[in-house]
């Protein structure tokens, strides 16, 4: 199902008419348009912040400016990485019978952390650039963790990926290792050699 | 205990901290993170400290990284001078941490456990901090 959204044209660009509006509780975003200029965009931030909950970056969104309707994909969502509030949206105009180049998160599956001879899984690789049309972009790339053992890994072409979709990834990249767990604590609050800060020069006192 | 193996000017002048993070202020290599929500100086042996008291917790297994590293020297003079006679001797290392900054990350360990061992750590350092997790899509979730 595709998500709609409400946008308004926005007059004024830079940082200061920026601020301005996300005090009156709008996020600026930018409507990008194959061929076209790029449209000036503001959007409601709780409609926004729903939206982003419920999935909408990587689905096709129904995005409603004025009297025209454009099916556009949220190509990025910046964030305040203190708050964790988004600041500005980059939509993207797409075809539908075009393929998109997206990155979709690779997930664990039933986010296990540990193998059963106790190896560590780290997972390296955490998104996925693929080429698709934008009706058959995945909302994530589960990995399977079943026969992962100390010392093995997952690499890219080892992952399973949906029909219609190209990995467009190194496909020899690694994605998830499982190492052998970390030393004990006490070993490891002894670890490395200690040295003093650095007093070179002798204190010259009068 | 972290220190620069090398360095090109042996004192620095204290410098500014304005302004926020602006590299280093999302999640890199783990799954959970400490990050600062105000700007100083960690010295390292607050680093040390925090680093000690998350390993020590989360025990066998997971990992922690340390991404910030101490490379600024802070000089002082010695107690009962006069002043003047010069720029005091180089006493220890800091590194400058701003508003956002990732400090440590964790994974390979569930999210309570990791949620405790960076409490631990944050009692360790002078300013505050928040704990902070992976999400998957967009961002990194931001919890207190």
């Amino acid at each position: 199902m595709e998500l709609q959204l409400t946008a308004s044209l926005r007059e004024e660009i830079g940082k200061g008419a920026a601020r301005q509006l996300r005090r009156l509780g709008q996020i600026p975003a930018v409507l990008s348009r194959p061929g076209q200029d790029s449209i000036a965009l503001s959007v409601d931030a709780r409609v926004l912040g729903r939206a982003l909950t419920r999935g909408a970056l990587n689905r096709l969104v129904k995005l409603s400016v004025g009297k025209g309707k454009h099916t556009v994909l949220v190509r990025e969502v910046q964030y305040d990485h203190i708050s964790g509030q988004p600041i500005h949206v980059d939509f993207v105009e797409v075809a539908l019978n075009e393929p998109v180049e997206v990155k979709v998160p690779i997930s664990i599956e039933e986010d296990v952390r540990k193998t059963p001879d106790g190896g560590l899984i780290g997972q390296l690789l955490h998104e996925l650039s693929i080429s698709c049309l934008p009706a058959e972009i995945p909302k994530r790339i589960e990995m399977p963790t079943a026969g992962l053992t100390i010392g093995s890994q997952i690499l890219v072409k080892d992952l399973p990926v949906p029909p219609g979709v190209k990995v467009l990834t190194d496909p020899d990249e690694i994605v998830v290792t499982v190492a052998q767990p970390a030393v004990s604590a006490a070993v490891a609050g002894n670890e490395g050699e200690e040295t003093a800060p650095d007093k070179t020069e002798k204190n010259k006192e009068e | 205990m972290l220190i620069p193996k090398r360095v090109k000017h042996r004192k620095t002048h204290r410098g500014r901290m304005t302004g926020k993070a602006i590299r280093g202020s999302k999640l890199d290599l783990g799954d959970y993170g400490l990050q600062a929500l105000e700007p100083g100086w960690i010295t390292n042996v607050q680093i040390e400290a925090a680093r000690i008291a998350m390993t020590r917790h989360i025990k066998r297994g997971g990992k922690v990284w340390i991404k910030i590293f101490p490379d600024k020297p802070v000089t002082a003079k010695p107690a009962e001078t006069r002043m003047g006679s010069g720029k005091g001797s180089p006493e220890y290392w800091v590194a400058v941490v701003k508003p956002g900054r990732i400090m440590f990350e964790i994974a390979g360990v569930e999210e309570e456990l990791a949620r405790e061992a960076m409490r631990l750590a944050m009692h360790k350092l002078p300013i505050k901090c928040k704990f902070i997790k992976r999400e998957e899509m967009g961002g990194e979730s931001v919890e207190s």
